[in-house]
C-alpha cells in the first residue's frame, strides 16, 4: 500500500481531492431543495444569533471590552471557518459513524491517504450557508480596510485548521472506541464556545475555552487580531492551527491502527 | 348501552396501559444507559455554567444594569444569583430535549415508514410521545439536580425555595411540551416531505422567543409581550422565571393550556396526515 502511496504525486493528489470535492458538491447540489433549506436554515441560525446578542449588548452595554459590533466580527469569523470545515469537510465529524456504515472500509481500498479523501467526501449545504454568510456579514458590519480585511482572512482559515483539527482528533477518539458521544460531544462543545467573547469570563473558564476546547482559537482570537493586529498573536494562531491539525492527523492514525471493520454486513 | 359502556371503559383502560407502559418503557431505557446520562449531565454542567457565568459577570460588571430591592446590582430585575438559576433551569429544560426531534419525527414522515404506525391496533402516535417523555424525563431530573448544585456553588442559595418547589413540575411540563410541539412541526413532513433544517429553525426560534439565552425581560419592549403571548415561552422561560425566585403559579397554567393546544395540534396533524398517506396509498 505505502509503494502506491509513493508513487502518486503531490499535485495529483491535490488534483485527486479537487475532483473529489468537486463531485461531493455537485452530489449536495443535486438536491437542489434539501440544498437551499440547509443552506437557508443556517442563515436563519445566524440572523438568530445576531439578534440574540444585539439583545443582549443592548440591555448590559459593552462587557469586559465586548460589544454589539465586536460580537458581529466574531460571527462573521466564526461562520466562515465553521463555514469551511462543515460545508466542505463535514465528514470529520462523522468518523465513528463512518465506520459503522462501512465508509472508512471502502476509503481504505484506495491508493491515496484516507484521512483527506474522507473529509472531502461530503458537502453540507448547511455549512454553505455558514461559508457564504461569514464574508457577507464581515463586509456589510465589520468595517472592512485592506489590512482588516486581510487579517480576518488569515484568521478564519486558521480558526478552520483549529477546529478541522480538533474534530479530526475527537472523532478519531469516537472511532478508535466505536462511540460517537465523543465526538458529537466535543463538536458540540467547541461550536458552542466559538459563539461566546471568551474574555468575559473568568480565569477558569477561559483555560477551559483556549486549552482542553480550543474554542478560543477558533473565534475570539482571530476577532483580537482583527482588531488589535499583533505578531506575536498570529504566530500563536498559526501555531496553535498547525499543532491542532497535526494532532489531528496522529489521532486519526493511532485510531486506524486499532481499526478493524464493523460494517454491517447484513445489510449487503 | 351498558356493554357499550363496558366496551368503551375497557378501550380507556387498555389504552392507559398502553401509555404508561410506554412511558416506564422510555424511564427505563434511559435510566439503565448511566453512560449516556452522565454525559449528558456533563455538556449540561459545561453548558450553564458558561452561559451563566457569561450573565452573572455581565450583571455584576454592566454599565447599565439597576440596583435592585436589596441593594444588588440587576438586570431586568435578575440579580447575579437569580440570572444563574434561570439560566441552569432553562437549560435543563432544553438539553434533555433532543435537539434534532423534529428531524426524528419528520424522518419516517418523509421516507414512508410511517405507515406501519397506521396498522398498529392501538394509535401509536401518543405512546410514542410518552415513550418520549419516559426517555428524556431522567435527564430532566439529573440535570435539574445538577444544576441545582452547580447553582449552589457558583451564585449561592435559590433566591425563593416555594419558587424553586413550582419549578419542578413546570420542568416537567416544560419537557413534555417541548416533544408535542416538535412532533407538531414534524408532522408538517406529510405535506413537505423533506423537511431538513425546519428544528434549526425551531430551535433558534426558541432561543429568542422561548427565553433560552436572554430572559424575556430582557428583550425589547415591542417583543417581549409578542414572546409572551406565543408557547415557545412555556418550554423554557417558565421553569427559569420560577427558579430565579419569582412566584407566579399562572405561568404553569399557562403551560397547561399551551400543552391542551399542542396535543390538539398534534393530534390534528397526524389526523390528516394520516388521511393523505391512505388517499397516496389508494
Amino acid at each position: 500500500m505505502s509503494a502506491e502511496l509513493v508513487a502518486i504525486r503531490p499535485r495529483s493528489l491535490l488534483r485527486v481531492y479537487g475532483r473529489l470535492l468537486a463531485n461531493s458538491w455537485y452530489e449536495a447540489y443535486s438536491n437542489r431543495a434539501a440544498f437551499w433549506t440547509g443552506a437557508g436554515a443556517m442563515t436563519t441560525n445566524n440572523v438568530a444569533w445576531i439578534i440574540i446578542w444585539a439583545f443582549f449588548f443592548d440591555e448590559v452595554g459593552t462587557v469586559r471590552g465586548w460589544d454589539g459590533d465586536r460580537i458581529r466580527l466574531l460571527l462573521a469569523v466564526l461562520a466562515t471557518a465553521a463555514g469551511l470545515v462543515l460545508g466542505f469537510f463535514n465528514n470529520v465529524r462523522r468518523l465513528a459513524e463512518m465506520a459503522d456504515t462501512g465508509e472508512i472500509d471502502a476509503a481504505l481500498a484506495l491508493p491515496i491517504p484516507t484521512l483527506p479523501y474522507l473529509a472531502c467526501r461530503r458537502v453540507k449545504p448547511g455549512g454553505i450557508g455558514d461559508f457564504v454568510f461569514g464574508p457577507v456579514l464581515f463586509l456589510l458590519a465589520a468595517n472592512p480596510t485592506p489590512v482588516r480585511t486581510a487579517t480576518y482572512v488569515v484568521g478564519s482559515l486558521s480558526g478552520a485548521a483549529v477546529l478541522i483539527g480538533f474534530l479530526t482528533a475527537v472523532g478519531s477518539v469516537g472511532l478508535r472506541y466505536r462511540n460517537d458521544v465523543v465526538s458529537e460531544q466535543g463538536f458540540q462543545a467547541i461550536l458552542l464556545f466559538a459563539f461566546y467573547p471568551v474574555d468575559i469570563f473568568g480565569p477558569w473558564a477561559r483555560f477551559f475555552m483556549y486549552i482542553i476546547v480550543p474554542a478560543g482559537f477558533v473565534s475570539a482570537v482571530p476577532v483580537r487580531l482583527v482588531d488589535e493586529f499583533s505578531p506575536g498573536l498570529l504566530a500563536l494562531q498559526l501555531g496553535v492551527a498547525v499543532a491542532l491539525m497535526a494532532v489531528g492527523v496522529l489521532t486519526f492514525n493511532w485510531a486506524m491502527r486499532h481499526y478493524t471493520s464493523g460494517a454491517a454486513w447484513t445489510q449487503a | 348501552m351498558t356493554t357499550l359502556h363496558a366496551d368503551t371503559d375497557t378501550r380507556v383502560v387498555s389504552l392507559l396501559r398502553v401509555l404508561w407502559r410506554s412511558f416506564t418503557a422510555g424511564f427505563a431505557l434511559t435510566s439503565a444507559d448511566k453512560v449516556a446520562l452522565a454525559a449528558r449531565a456533563l455538556f449540561f454542567v459545561v453548558v450553564t455554567s458558561v452561559l451563566a457565568s457569561m450573565w452573572r459577570v455581565a450583571v455584576l460588571v454592566n454599565n447599565s444594569g439597576s440596583v435592585s430591592g436589596g441593594g444588588e446590582p440587576s438586570v431586568a430585575g435578575y440579580t447575579a444569583v437569580a440570572i444563574f438559576w434561570y439560566i441552569a433551569a432553562a437549560e435543563a429544560a432544553l438539553i434533555p430535549v433532543p435537539s434534532n426531534l423534529i428531524e426524528q419525527v419528520a424522518k419516517p414522515i418523509a421516507d414512508e415508514s410511517v405507515e406501519v404506525w397506521f396498522s398498529r391496533p392501538v394509535y401509536a402516535g401518543l405512546p410514542t410521545v410518552l415513550f418520549r417523555f419516559g426517555q428524556i424525563l431522567p435527564v430532566s431530573l439529573t440535570c435539574a439536580l445538577t444544576g441545582s448544585v452547580l447553582a449552589v456553588a457558583l451564585a449561592g442559595p435559590p433566591p425563593n425555595l416555594v419558587a424553586l418547589t413550582l419549578a419542578l413540575p413546570a420542568l416537567c411540563l416544560a419537557a413534555l411540551l417541548s416533544i408535542v410541539m416538535q412532533y407538531s412541526f414534524g408532522g408538517v413532513a406529510f405535506w413537505l416531505g423533506d423537511i431538513s433544517g425546519m428544528w434549526l429553525v425551531y430551535h433558534r426560534t426558541v432561543f429568542i422567543l422561548g427565553g433560552l439565552i436572554i430572559p424575556l425581560e430582557t428583550l425589547p419592549p415591542w417583543l417581549e409581550p409578542v414572546a409572551g403571548a406565543l408557547p415557545f415561552m412555556a418550554t423554557v422561560y417558565v421553569p427559569g422565571r420560577l427558579a430565579s425566585g419569582h412566584v407566579e403559579p399562572t405561568l404553569i397554567v399557562r403551560q397547561l393550556f399551551w400543552l391542551t393546544v399542542a396535543l390538539g395540534v398534534v393530534a390534528l396533524v397526524f389526523r390528516r396526515g394520516e388521511e393523505r398517506v391512505c388517499r397516496r396509498s389508494l
